[in-house]
């Protein structure tokens, strides 16, 4: 461990590699997130491959200068496309040592990281701080990470009073210098992030820019290279949530009504700024059940509607889904994932909601349920949602997940289509003998009286009912009525496509994901592929109805396993058996629909799988060589 | 375009329910043409169309062209009832491919105002023949016997409720001498918006002929109350008057009574000259009508020291007259 920072005559040291990690780190309210995301969409920008993932405590404030109140932002910078956060961390700005111990404990630093930390806790006049600084860097020193303190209060304190409102913008000029960012971007970037303050506000932050930028010129012996490649056609760089929230807009839907709820009410204030000038409305209703009441009374009235929510709103819903399926109404759902159960970890991610939106509502409520497995997804995943919930009449789920919606990546400009929106209604008279349920026999499937139609009057009711809506309890009306709500589901599935095996078609393991996971398995496979392993990957975005096709897919191969961020038993834990093991929710759908003996791999960490966790779990799996 | 610039003025006032009225007709157009080319749409152009609408994530798990074959875009309609359509598109286009001069009518010599409005909104009333025509062919239920005669050109007094409140506004050129307000009665219904940009001298209230209950009426000088009664949810009457012409503004949303709802900025005097067929002792029963409207039933004297009591309707002065009449006495507890 080197401790300090050498004025730097000679010309800094360039390291020029393909990737590098980045977080930056500090107390809640010291603005590291916001330096990250400015870091990330620059780097985006400038033609980095980027994945950002946000670091949130999972309390709202918590006190200062403690390992779990660690905030902040992880950026996995990379030549080409990034597709997840990647394994560990190379640089860390932090912005006091408790925060970098926090990630240092759970193993988030590579062993040669450079640590550059705020240094004034080692001066301070408490002595307990101190004696903390001196504990924390006694336990660092156990890895060969390089510190390199920095004055950064001292710095921040020649521009601003408090310098907690600006060791962000000068952390950012540090890594701006490292990293060879356009300080025009960041300049244009800085400008945007405050477009609702005072042009004082920007000329400061654009000076602790500077200082910070200086500081890192005159100190720092090193740069980092990343080559760019600056893209051909258009990008768009933002959060999952945006992404679901312009995907709605895109997808012609009207109203969001909804209920504030971690990590998912992002989606509202970004809707909350845009929609009205797309003709949409945000409704932020008393509470969950009253969200999801909106949307279906809006829904069943012709509008375009969603809801969305996060585990516990899930469950709050629960009844509400079940009317909307019942009395088949279109309404998509957004549940972005978080730790459960209860309120569990708000701010972290989890993909544990699976089994309860398939099967969460009381008594027989068949749905679709929908997973995109990246940020560009999150947006184009909406437009299909609305479709299917017009076209089956039914309740569409879409899961995501808090690393999706926190998380940053470029991708694609969309090309818009008008088509993508729904058709103007057809508030034509019903046909004479029309029924509001005039369900295909064979389908399931019937059309939709949007009220105000002539002769389309009919009560609508959540209880169990006829094909004309009226209340009927007789046992071969409501056996009728389930099987046609039921066999839409099949129908859909008849129209699926067979999902694309990533890798070989055949070989010793199939891993299986859903969700977020996508990019972290492809990249653990393709390195057991480097390692001679015979191992492919299959992401599923469909789990309700599964895509078809499957049963084949995994008879060729000796092994299938998911992987998964939910809790699952491993064998030979303590009284775990192949009887009573609890397995992954992935896995479990898929032995019910193959009847294959698919394996699982799960982990609740609170934070997105690492690839090097899923290789090691693969490696686990296979002995070396690929031989099963 | 109408070289008077007041046309200009009361277009612009007016741009709002125009716009509705040319989106209500594109939007109908546009069912109208996606359904003809459904019609002869083969299934890989199907496919096409499915895969589009059901967005980039769709369209990469989902099958397209079975998808279309189980959820064909549109039903298949027989050859008279695709004649139709077609007929009410090529309608619909014409309409929607006019500019503002759509909204716009000119009383030529020897015809009448009634009947130069009549004809202006004929165009308009084909257009909502035309939206059921292709509500009907979509529907499946186009009947050439019974239907067929909506996609004639259809004067005001044939439109239903649902079209009278749809109704396209329309800006009318006159001259002073044609100024027949009670033509423009026939058109006080729905939310029918009519401004009239009067030419040359004008009897000075002829609107005043036009004041009901639920009508807004206006007659304005320089343009004032034009965007008020573009904003009115009913019928509008308007006259864009030359110098010296009585102003005022009937608007219904302003009181229960007739004076509350009026409002008379300038009034003018006699003697009157004759205009065209209108005489002065008629222009003089205008004005007079005018001002007996606009007057104030009663108006309470202040209580001492009061700021002055407001005008009153007359169901309320009874009690308002008590009410003063005891704070003057001092007996009122």
């Amino acid at each position: 461990m080197s401790a300090s920072a050498t004025a730097a005559p000679a010309p800094p040291k360039v390291l020029r590699v393909p990737e590098h990690t980045v977080e930056i780190v500090s107390d809640s309210g010291e603005g590291a997130q916001k330096c990250g995301q400015i870091f990330g969409a620059v780097s985006a920008k400038m033609g980095n491959g980027v994945w950002t993932v946000e670091l949130i405590p999972a309390e709202i404030q918590p006190p200062p200068r403690v390992p779990e109140g660690a905030s902040g932002n992880r950026i996995r910078l990379g030549e080409h496309t990034v597709t997840n956060w990647g394994d560990r961390t190379d640089l860390v700005v932090a912005f006091n040592e408790q925060v970098l111990l926090a990630r240092h404990r759970v193993d988030a630093l590579a062993d040669n990281a450079v640590l550059l930390v705020e240094d004034c806790w080692a001066r301070s006049e408490d002595t307990d701080i101190v004696a903390q600084w001196n504990a924390a860097l006694k336990e660092l020193s156990g890895k060969h990470y390089r510190i390199i303190p920095v004055a950064m209060e001292d710095e921040c304190l020649t521009i601003v009073d408090n310098p907690k409102k600006g060791k962000n913008m000068y952390a950012l000029g540090l890594l701006a210098r490292i990293y060879g960012r356009d300080m025009e971007l960041i300049k244009a970037q800085i400008a945007h992030a405050f477009r609702k303050k005072s042009e004082e506000v920007y000329k400061q932050n654009v000076a602790l820019l500077e200082l910070g930028f200086h500081w890192a010129e005159d100190n720092i012996d090193f740069r980092v290279e990343i080559p760019t490649h600056p893209a051909e056609t258009p990008l768009v760089v933002m959060n999952g949530n945006e992404a679901i929230g312009m995907g709605a807009i895109a997808s012609g839907m009207e109203l969001c009504a909804m209920y504030p709820i971690t990590p998912a009410t992002s989606v509202s204030h970004y809707l909350s700024e845009v929609f009205e000038k797309f003709g949409g409305i945000v409704h932020q209703a008393e509470d969950e059940i009253a969200a999801a009441g909106v949307a279906i009374g809006a829904s069943y009235s012709g509008k375009v509607a969603f809801t969305i929510t996060s585990g516990p709103g899930l469950a709050l819903k629960t009844e509400m889904l079940g009317l909307a399926v019942m009395t088949e109404t279109p309404l998509v759902l957004v549940d972005v994932q978080r730790g459960g159960p209860s309120t569990g970890l708000p701010t972290k991610v989890e993909q544990s909601d699976l089994l309860a939106a398939i099967y969460g509502q009381t008594g027989d409520a068949p749905h679709i349920v929908m997973a995109p497995a990246t940020i560009e997804e999150c947006f184009h995943v909406m437009i299909t949602a609305r479709r299917l919930a017009e076209t089956f009449r039914t309740l569409v789920m879409v899961l995501t997940d808090a690393n999706l919606a926190t998380g940053v990546s470029p991708y694609p400009k969309p090309t818009l289509d008008e088509q993508w929106q729904a058709a103007p209604l057809d508030l034509a008279p019903v046909r004479d003998g029309q029924k509001p349920y005039d369900w295909n026999t064979e389908t399931g499937l019937s059309e939709r009286i949007i009220p105000g139609r002539s002769g389309g009057m009919f009560t609508l009711t959540g209880l169990s009912h006829d094909d004309r809506s009226k209340v009927a309890y007789a046992a071969d009306i409501h056996q009728h009525s389930s099987a046609m709500r039921s066999r839409k589901i099949a129908v859909l599935q008849s129209l699926l496509k067979p999902p694309t095996v990533y890798g070989d078609d055949k070989g010793d393991l199939l891993v299986v994901g859903w969700g977020s996971t996508k990019g972290a398995i492809e990249e653990a496979v393709d390195r057991a592929r480097n390692e001679g392993f015979k191992v492919s990957a299959l992401h599923l975005r469909f789990l309700s109805p599964l895509e078809p096709g499957l049963k084949p897919i995994f008879k060729k191969f000796k092994k299938v396993m998911t992987v998964e961020i939910n809790y699952s038993d491993e064998i030979g834990d303590p009284y775990v058996t192949e009887e009573n093991r609890r397995r992954g929710q992935l896995s479990i759908l898929l032995r019910n629909a193959t009847l294959v003996d698919v394996d699982c791999w799960g982990r609740v960490p609170g934070e997105p799988l690492r690839p090097m966790s899923i290789l090691e779990a693969i490696r686990g799996r296979l002995p070396r060589g690929g031989a099963a | 375009m109408p070289s008077d610039p007041r046309v200009a003025q009361a277009l612009a006032a007016l741009a709002q329910p125009i716009a509705e009225f040319r989106a209500a007709v594109q939007g109908a157009l546009a069912q109208a043409d996606a359904f003809l080319a459904a019609q002869t749409a083969d299934a890989a152009s199907q496919a096409v169309r499915a895969a589009t609408e059901l967005g980039v994530f769709g369209g990469a798990h989902v099958d397209a062209a079975r998808f279309a074959a189980m959820f064909p875009a549109v039903a298949k309609a027989d050859k008279t009832s695709l004649a139709a359509l077609e007929k009410a598109a090529g309608i619909l286009r014409r309409v929607a491919g006019q500019g503002d001069e759509m909204a716009v009518a000119l009383v030529t010599d020897g015809v009448k105002l009634g009947a130069t409005i009549d004809a202006a909104l004929a165009g308009a009333g084909q257009a909502f023949g035309a939206i059921i025509i292709t509500e009907l062919v979509r529907g499946g239920r186009f009947k050439k016997a019974e239907h067929e005669k909506l996609l004639d050109p259809a004067e005001f007094r044939a439109w239903n409720n649902a079209e009278r409140r749809f109704a396209p506004p329309l800006v009318v050129e006159v001259d002073g001498a044609d100024l027949h307000a009670g033509a423009l009665l026939d058109f006080a219904d729905g939310r029918e918006k009519i401004v009239l940009v009067v030419r040359g001298n004008a009897p000075p209230a002829a609107l005043v002929r036009c004041i009901t209950p639920g009508t807004f009426v206006l007659q304005t000088v320089d343009g004032t109350g034009l965007d008020r009664l573009a904003g009115y949810e009913g019928p509008a009457i308007a006259a864009l008057l030359p110098e010296g012409a009585a102003t005022f503004m009937h608007d219904p949303n302003a009181g229960k009574e007739p004076w509350q709802r009026l409002t008379v900025p300038f009034l003018p005097t006699g003697p009157f000259k004759a205009v065209g067929g209108f005489s002065a002792w008629q222009m003089e029963q205008d004005v007079t009508m005018l001002a007996e409207l606009a007057r104030t039933p009663f108006v309470v004297p202040s209580a001492p020291g009061g700021k002055g009591a407001p005008a009153i309707g007359a169901g309320e002065a009874v009690d308002r007259i008590a009410s003063w009449l005891l704070d003057t006495s001092g007996l009122k507890a």
